[in-house]
């Protein structure tokens, strides 16, 4: 055989190999998954697959408002990690709207016009995602926004709205804090920006739970002291409580593990007060540092998840809709110690969260070779976090 | 060249300036206080006032939590305000103190786990950074003209590239070595007070008591001339982009030392904070002599003004307001030509007035 010859039997070969591939939907998930990080991400194959997954041959996609932070790493990683459970996946597009308003609206409208069938959104802009969402929902794409609402109507602008339930975050803390407190003390909440909901349910949960409690005294703005989750602002915010208030027994935060590691309570000569936020390992193994051979220590704290995992659940939804699949399975997810907790039962749209650490109880998480922002309820295993934290997703 | 009258009012030679420089020691207390003496009165009557609405605003634990970032605002702002003095802006704030606080942070750690705690080579990496930032911004702004704004902005997202590539917008702690530094104490104040104070003289007497930083001043007062008088203008012009990309990775580095686990983007705040201390201590934006003590104390008033209004638990809006009014204020102080100003009301207060003899 020639050279020629040689060259058109490659091209023939490597032409019927795309088109298997194309047909055999187990090769095709494989083949767009170990693109990204080297595959760190794909989960095991499940035979059968879940029942989200459908039968149809889709492609996914996560449009986020924003990407480069901790949270949003391990998100789209948790992301990854959903879709590629399904075989009849056959690709998956990752978006950053770079916190610019205007190219996650050009994010969504591209991806729509690109056929993409199945799209999950992070609307951190709210409203003024939903023409785009309107549109590509028009165009024939599965649309899910999770997390952000954006108004509109479910099933007219969009497909399913995919939430998580604030208000419950503040009811876990609260409670936690009235049993650690014996319903006495003072506590203040370091929220996020200006009115923002987030914040707003929170509060309103842990008003809820302090109610019935007269002891226990709320601090600072209500319903939270704006630190637009900065760790210098709230570490300034802390110093004016401090100043202000001769006993501060309890600080709730949204992004609370600059509450330790901006060190404004030594820094003023006070005690870490009881500390209840998100799950992060810096809390953990403070705490372990602080009660190291049986030191005494007030520092008590306890975590609810930070929820990475939220977006697996419209990862669920937007295949299941665009491949004739059912959302039929509760979702579960195995924190690092291999505990499991059932988030959505299931043909739930909204999740629940729970309890990562209670060191009042002896349940403490920290793995010292993790990062201190790295949480340890996401349902990813340490290699693909450790990969996720490294950014570039 | 003597000849020049531009040069003998403006450029002073390295000759010229030794008889200067020995007249401008006697006189300098003098000038200190003709020249910051606003800010500092308002920084004063700040404190006392704010001492008799809030008292607690001076209680210890207060001062103590203001003060360490009062000093690394007040490092962010002499930097700023060697550029203002070259007629520029430098709107590489947040990129340079943001990546001041992942590469010592990343590097650092990195450090520890192999070497043991010392941070040698993360604050060379960090430093180095800094340099060429500096450098490309100087080279760009004096060689190729391209504006300040233009420059320094570009620079912000090539610095914000790389903090990213870096980081992937994950914290990492620092060091042990830099937190304790940060954080600790020497008759107990915290030591990013003496770092600070220490900064600031060392570039004030650069800039106010050598040859080269008076002709720094004059090439910023105006560089056409400076040129014109045989000065390479441009050397001055990168100087300062190059030290004041130095000062924000000083106070990058620690910032990221007080918090132990910086943000990734832990510069975001300090933009308006460092023009609004320039402004405020009396250095025209339009460039010139440059007031490097005022705008030391100008960070001081911001930062004591944040604290202040926190403390007494105002609502964000509250504290927007005032903080915006004292900037307005203080940039009146220096901008509005009161003289003119008074001349103009008493003009209009005349035309107003109704004629004499036919009052009712």
């Amino acid at each position: 055989m020639s050279v020629k010859d040689n060259l058109k039997l490659a091209t023939g070969l490597a032409a019927l190999s795309t088109i298997i591939a194309g047909v055999g939907p187990a090769a095709a998930a494989a083949d767009w998954c170990k693109q990204i990080a080297n595959g760190i991400y794909c989960a095991a194959p499940e035979n059968p697959p879940p029942h989200f997954c459908g039968t149809k041959p889709v492609s996914v996609a996560l449009a986020d408002g924003f990407a480069d932070n901790p949270w949003r790493q391990m998100t789209t990683a948790s992301a990854i990690n959903e879709a590629s459970r399904c075989p009849n996946v056959t690709g998956f597009t990752h978006t950053d709207g770079q916190g610019n308003t205007q190219k996650a609206i050009s994010d969504v409208e591209g991806l729509a016009a690109k056929g993409v069938n199945a799209i999950v959104v992070f609307p951190d802009a709210g409203p003024a995602m939903l023409p785009a969402i309107r549109d590509a929902h028009k165009q024939g794409s599965v649309v899910v926004p999770f997390r952000a609402k954006v108004g509109g109507k479910e099933g007219v602008d969009y497909n399913v709205f995919v939430g998580t339930n604030f208000y419950e975050h503040g009811l876990i803390w609260g409670k936690w804090l009235v049993d650690a407190m014996h319903g006495e003390g003072t506590v203040a909440y370091l929220g996020g920006p200006p009115g923002t909901s987030e914040s707003t349910e929170k509060s309103k949960g842990l008003h809820d739970a302090f109610k019935g409690y007269p002891g226990i005294k709320w601090i600072g703005q209500d319903p939270f002291e704006v630190t637009n989750w900065d760790p210098s602002l709230m570490a300034k915010s802390l110093t004016a409580l401090i100043a202000r208030y001769p006993k501060i027994n309890a600080v709730v935060g949204d992004l609370s593990i600059p509450i330790l590691s901006s060190g404004a309570f030594p820094r003023a000569g006070r005690e870490l007060p009881l500390v209840a936020g998100e799950d992060a390992n810096g809390f953990g193994c403070e705490w372990e540092k602080l009660h190291a051979n049986g030191a005494k220590s007030d520092y008590q704290f306890t975590t609810t998840s930070a929820e990475q995992w939220n977006v697996r659940l419209a990862i669920q939804w937007a295949i299941a809709d665009a491949a004739g699949g059912k959302v039929d399975e509760p979702l579960v997810i195995v924190d690092s110690k291999g505990g499991k907790h059932i988030v959505a039962n299931p043909g739930d749209k909204i999740v629940h969260n729970f309890v990562m650490d209670d060191s009042l109880k002896g349940v403490v998480f920290c793995d010292p070779s993790l990062p201190e922002s790295a949480g340890n309820g996401t349902g990813l295993t340490k290699p693909q976090l450790l990969q996720a934290l490294k950014g570039g997703l | 060249m003597t000849g020049d009258p531009r040069r003998e009012s403006a450029l002073p030679s390295q000759e010229d300036a030794k008889p200067f420089l020995a007249h401008g020691r006697a006189r300098s207390s003098l000038s200190f206080l003709r020249s910051s003496g606003g800010i500092l009165a308002a920084t004063v009557l700040l404190f006392v006032a704010g001492g008799f609405v809030q008292p607690q605003s001076l209680s210890s634990g207060s001062l103590s939590g203001m003060i360490p970032f009062a000093a690394v605002l007040v490092i962010v702002a002499l930097g700023q305000t060697l550029v203002i003095q070259q007629g520029g802006i430098d709107l590489s704030v947040p990129g340079m103190v943001s990546i001041a606080g992942v590469t010592i942070s990343y590097f650092g750690h990195a450090e520890a786990a192999t070497t043991g705690s010392t941070l040698g080579m993360a604050l060379i990496i960090s430093f180095a950074v800094a340099i060429v930032a500096g450098l490309i911004d100087g080279l760009l702004v004096s060689r190729a003209r391209v504006t300040p704004i233009v420059t320094t902005l570009g620079m912000n997202a090539l610095l914000y590239g790389l903090n990213v590539k870096i980081s992937g917008g994950t914290p990492v702690a620092v060091p042990d070595s830099l937190s304790n530094f940060a954080n600790g104490r020497l008759f107990g104040i915290t030591n990013l007070a003496y770092v600070a104070v220490a900064v600031t003289i060392a570039v004030i007497v650069v800039v106010k008591r050598t040859a080269f930083g008076r002709t720094f001043e004059a090439v910023g007062a105006n560089a056409r001339a400076a040129r014109a008088a045989g000065v390479v203008a441009g050397r001055y012009q990168l100087a300062a982009y190059t030290a004041a990309t130095c000062l924000y990775c000083l106070a990058g580095i620690l910032l990221a030392g007080l918090m132990k686990l910086p943000s990734a983007f832990q510069g975001d705040t300090y933009l308006l904070p460092s023009i609004a201390a320039v402004a405020i201590g009396g250095t025209s934006l339009f460039g010139g002599s440059g007031n490097l003590a005022a705008s030391a104390i100008a960070a001081l008033f911001l930062s004591q003004l944040q604290q202040l209004v926190l403390t007494t638990g105002s609502s964000v809006g509250v504290q927007f307001l005032f903080q915006g009014a004292a900037i307005i204020v203080g940039v009146a102080v220096y901008s509005v030509n009161w003289k003119v100003l008074g001349a103009t009301i008493q003009i209009f207060g005349g035309q107003m007035s109704p004629p004499r003899g036919q009052t009712a």
